[in-house]
């Protein structure tokens, strides 16, 4: 009697072959959709690599540390690490004639993506360097009159930013004033024939005071060595006030200015608040600090392809007005409830 | 090939049976979580929406609040300029979106103005009574102006709060939208998602990227943000349902929308469509995988089980061939402990009674073949001694025979005397008896000897031609007799045969013979030449031609052919005692035909009723062995 045909035999016969081209067939369709899904993730994590520059352009290191910092921490917001992610390129023309210009210039030559400019000396020193590289204004009175951009909402050209609108309130300023010296009428208007807008601004301060009541005596400090002359014509010019002060060639002699102010008994108004800590008197604006912090919002835009022609400049929305009692005290100057009830901020 | 069948088949339906019913229960599963996911989606939207405009009513509400008390801070009383200045002041600090309050008496003439940006004014006394501001602001009714950009880029509204009691003036407040951008900016949608305020003419007054406020954005060109104000009705606070549409930028968002009725404002609520299905995407994405791993698993699965369940029945079905091949001792060995188990159980007892049974069969095969051989044995024995017989009595019956012709003979050659005329044809008819006699005896013993297989040719040389030339000097004679013309034709150059001489003479003796018997006039023709490697002799005679009938039959024994018409009995030829009219045994050419067949050749006649016969044979041309009797 033979071996029994049994099934065992059959089955190692079986196994070899196709089972094993069938379980091949299925782990290999099963490996398609996880191989596809790797190489999608991959690619996703593949970032481009180049890290963007910007560049400052300003006045005086000092007068700009808390401008440069509010831009920092409001890039720091939106996610860019300066050193990691971003780089920043400082020029400070420090006063020098001459020095903006070949600084922008230099500006331009290292390609950097975006030229962010601390006032409006700067902004038209940066236009005319480049009409291509975009600029953000840090801040500035009047763009549109200065030529900077065509209109508030289209800017139309290369350059956009933040606006101060700090002109428009030299009335306002006048005001305040003439609330907290008892019987104003003659103010001394600090001005900078070099700066652009000057005689517009003049101008605009001249028309508040009309309608107050007042007289303004314009005095122009076209150099620093000119400060403490023009303060002695105030004095001599008899004016129960001051105002003006606007630009870089103050805004970088904080405490001299101040301290000539107190000196000749001057109360005196500022734009900025930053002379109120300095030992001014009052300050009503917008806070530049503010602006540059949304000035980093600027340059991510632009960064992430927006055109500055299409994004619109913003105005201030808060305007702080500021008291320093001390120097209120100093002056022998009791401050109205008008100027209480107004008042923002008061520094001992 | 039917092979393998039975497995892809049941891989197929095992398979399909379990992917499909994956498949579409994963299917189904992911059309209602779609669906769900849907619903619970606009659900959200919508709170969210209504949450936006909730809020951004309450801060309208609040600086109306805040201006209504500025403007009244006491019932009844009236208010000295410089009073209601200060209460503007504390306002300012209170609203910070308030730029600008003015004041309007009861006839709508403007007596104080107190700006943030601008001087204040007093004592304008500036006609505003037909202006909408203040004629449609009544106690209770707040008036809320339309959106207006001031210096091209800043959105403002004007809000004017009517004081209580008779001939009470309005305040009026410009209020700077940006700070709605706060309140809009921090309503999240999401992770992408974002809220915006559209005013009643479709324009952008609040989103949380300012500039495309400042940009003074009109989207009513915009499909769903057209559907949502023309559905606006004030009066009605209810839900719109979430929608799919198309932003600004072309993407595809989530969009929901409510009123902030006292404005006719409208806030959106727009998700991405990506960031809003993602969850619902990745569920699919995981159920499809889970899907095609089910699918890969259950294909495994059913390889495995099909296997099994094909492997026995392949059993059974190689067995069953290996017992219908005859290989009946095979036996299926398959152990399932089911209905396939006694399937081949039911096999193997099959094979084992075809075993049986063919032993049985093979016995009985046995017995018959030994019953053959026993019988087979007998009929030897039988034609043996029919044989021996035969060989004893031809000798017992020529012995005498021959004695008859010597005599006769001898007489006839007068040794005796004188033989007178009567007595002389009488003997001669002895003679031709008795030759005719032998003749007949001897050609039976010839054919029974050939029969037996026990004629042996005495295979020598010879050569045709002596043959030939023998033969038709010997039938010359008789030829001449029936004034017969015989023809040989021979080539001159015809090699030595190995044979039978004896055999092959008589053969052509026996032809050429019934040539010159059966001719009426006319010649006999004998041919020899070699043809294939053999001699081919024919002899042609111009006889009566023998019927296609007949042909077969003449090589049988005692068949003889009577020419046509000449009248015999019902079966001609036969009858021995009318052949002699022709003479001849009847056995010739079946004797001859045997002889050249045991040569190895062929014999055979072509012949046509009137125009003669031929008769030819083959002979292998050296026969070294006597071919087998068939």
């Amino acid at each position: 009697m033979n071996k029994p045909f049994s099934i065992r035999s059959l089955g190692s016969r079986f196994n070899n072959r196709k089972s094993q081209i069938q379980n091949l067939k299925w782990a290999g369709l099963l490996a398609i959709p996880v191989l596809l899904v790797s190489c999608i993730r991959v690619a996703e994590a593949q970032q481009s690599g180049r890290v963007p520059r910007i560049g400052f352009l300003g006045g005086f290191p000092a007068a700009h540390t808390a401008h440069v910092e509010a831009l920092r921490q409001g890039l720091r917001e939106l996610g860019y690490v300066e050193g990691k992610n971003i780089l920043i390129e400082y020029r400070y023309a420090e006063g020098k004639p001459g020095r903006r210009a070949a600084l922008a210039a230099e500006l331009v030559r290292l390609k950097v993506e975006v030229i962010i400019t601390s006032g409006s000396t700067t902004t038209r020193v940066a236009q005319k360097a480049t009409t291509t590289i975009p600029i953000v204004m840090g801040q500035g009175p009047d763009p549109v009159r200065d030529g900077f951009v065509a209109s508030l909402a289209r800017p139309g050209g290369n350059i956009t930013g933040l606006s101060s609108y700090s002109a428009e309130l030299t009335g306002k300023r006048l005001e305040f004033l003439k609330e907290i010296v008892p019987k104003l009428s003659r103010v001394s208007f600090f001005g900078d024939s070099t700066q652009p807008g000057a005689p517009e601004s003049l101008k605009e301060t001249e028309l508040a005071a009309r309608a107050l009541g007042l007289l303004i005596q314009y005095l122009d400090v076209q150099a620093y060595k000119d400060m403490e002359a023009q303060f002695r014509a105030a004095s001599k010019g008899r004016a129960d006030a001051a105002l003006g002060f606007g630009g870089p060639r103050f805004s970088s002699r904080l405490a001299q200015i101040t301290h000539l102010a107190l000196k000749s008994r001057l109360p005196a108004i500022y734009p900025r608040r930053e002379f109120v800590d300095a030992g001014g008197l009052m300050s009503y604006g917008a806070s530049v600090i503010e602006m540059f912090r949304r000035v980093a919002t600027y340059v991510d835009k632009i960064l992430r392809g927006a055109r500055p022609a299409d994004l619109p400049v913003e105005q201030p929305t808060k305007f702080e007005l500021v008291i320093n009692l001390k120097t209120a005290k100093a002056l022998g100057l009791t401050i109205p409830k008008s100027i209480l009830l107004r008042v923002d901020q008061a520094i001992e | 090939m039917k092979q393998g069948r039975l497995f892809r088949k049941y891989v197929v339906v095992f398979a399909g049976l379990v992917s499909g019913a994956l498949l579409a229960s994963g299917l189904i599963e992911i059309y209602f979580s779609y669906q769900d996911h849907k619903a619970a989606l606009t659900a959200v939207q919508r709170e969210k929406a209504l949450a936006a405009a909730l809020r951004i009513e309450q801060f309208i509400r609040e600086i109306e609040g805040q201006v209504g008390l500025a403007g009244q801070p006491q019932i009844g009383a009236g208010m000295a300029s410089e009073e209601r200045r200060l209460e503007y002041l504390r306002l300012f600090r209170q609203a910070p979106p308030v730029t600008e309050v003015s004041w309007l008496d009861g006839s709508g003439r403007e007596l104080l103005k107190v700006s943030r940006l601008a001087l204040d004014v007093v004592g304008s006394e500036a006609d505003f009574s037909t202006d909408p501001k203040f004629h449609t602001a009544k106690p209770g009714k707040t008036y809320f102006g339309p959106v207006y950009f001031r210096r091209e880029s800043e959105p403002y509204m004007t809000i004017a709060v009517r004081g209580k009691g008779k001939e009470a003036g309005v305040t009026v407040a410009e209020v700077n939208l940006k700070f709605i951008w706060d309140v809009v900016s921090q309503i999240k949608v999401g992770k992408a998602g974002h809220a915006y305020v559209v005013d009643g003419r479709g324009q952008l007054i609040a989103h949380p990227d300012i500039s495309l406020v400042l940009q003074k954005l009109d989207l009513s060109s915009l499909a769903h943000i057209e559907a949502a104000r023309s559905r606006f009705d004030p009066t009605r606070k209810e839900r719109d349902d979430a929608t799919i549409a198309r932003d600004r930028e072309g993407r595809q968002v989530l969009t929901a929308s409510a009123p902030i009725t006292p404005l006719g404002w409208l806030v959106f609520v727009d998700l991405p469509l990506g960031e809003a299905f993602a969850p619902l995407y990745a569920s699919i994405y995981r159920t499809a995988l889970l899907i095609l791993l089910g699918i890969g698993l259950s294909v495994l699965a059913s390889l495995f089980l099909a296997r099994r369940m094909v492997t026995p029945i392949r059993a059974i079905q190689a067995g069953a061939a290996r017992i219908g091949m005859g290989a009946l001792d095979q036996r299926i060995d398959v152990r399932t402990g089911d209905e396939l188990e006694t399937l081949s159980d039911e096999f193997n007892k099959m094979a084992a009674q075809l075993q049986e049974s063919y032993t049985g069969l093979e016995r009985k095969v046995a017995d018959r073949t030994e019953e053959l051989a026993t019988a087979n044995e007998r009929l030897d024995e039988t034609s043996r001694h029919k044989s021996q017989f035969l060989a004893n009595m031809s000798h017992e019956l020529r012995t005498p025979l021959n004695g008859i012709l010597g005599l006769t003979e001898m007489i006839l050659d007068k040794i005796y005397g004188e033989v007178p005329e009567r007595i002389r044809s009488a003997l001669e008819d002895v003679q031709v008896s008795g030759r005719h006699l032998l003749g007949l005896i001897n050609d039976v013993l010839d054919l029974s000897k050939i029969e037996a297989g026990q004629m042996t040719l005495s295979l020598h040389e010879y050569s045709m031609q002596e043959i030939v030339q023998a033969v038709s000097t010997a039938i010359q004679p008789l030829a001449a007799t029936k004034n017969l013309t015989l023809k040989v034709t021979m080539p001159p150059d015809l090699p030595p045969g190995k044979g039978d001489q004896r055999r092959i003479s008589q053969v052509l003796m026996n032809l050429v013979g019934n040539a010159i018997k059966f001719a009426g006039a006319g010649e006999v023709r004998v041919e020899a030449r070699i043809a294939d490697g053999s001699f081919l002799v024919s002899v042609s005679d111009t006889g009566p031609g023998i019927a296609p009938a007949d042909q077969k039959r003449i090589f049988e024994e005692f068949q003889q052919v009577e020419p046509p018409g000449q009248t015999r009995g019902p079966s001609p030829g036969v009858d021995g005692a009318n052949s002699r009219s022709k003479g001849g045994t009847g056995l010739g050419l079946a004797i001859a035909k045997r002889i050249i067949e045991m040569h190895g050749g062929r014999i055979w006649v072509e012949s046509k009723l009137g125009m003669g016969s031929t008769f030819t044979f083959t002979l292998p041309l050296r026969v070294e062995r006597q071919p087998e009797v068939p």
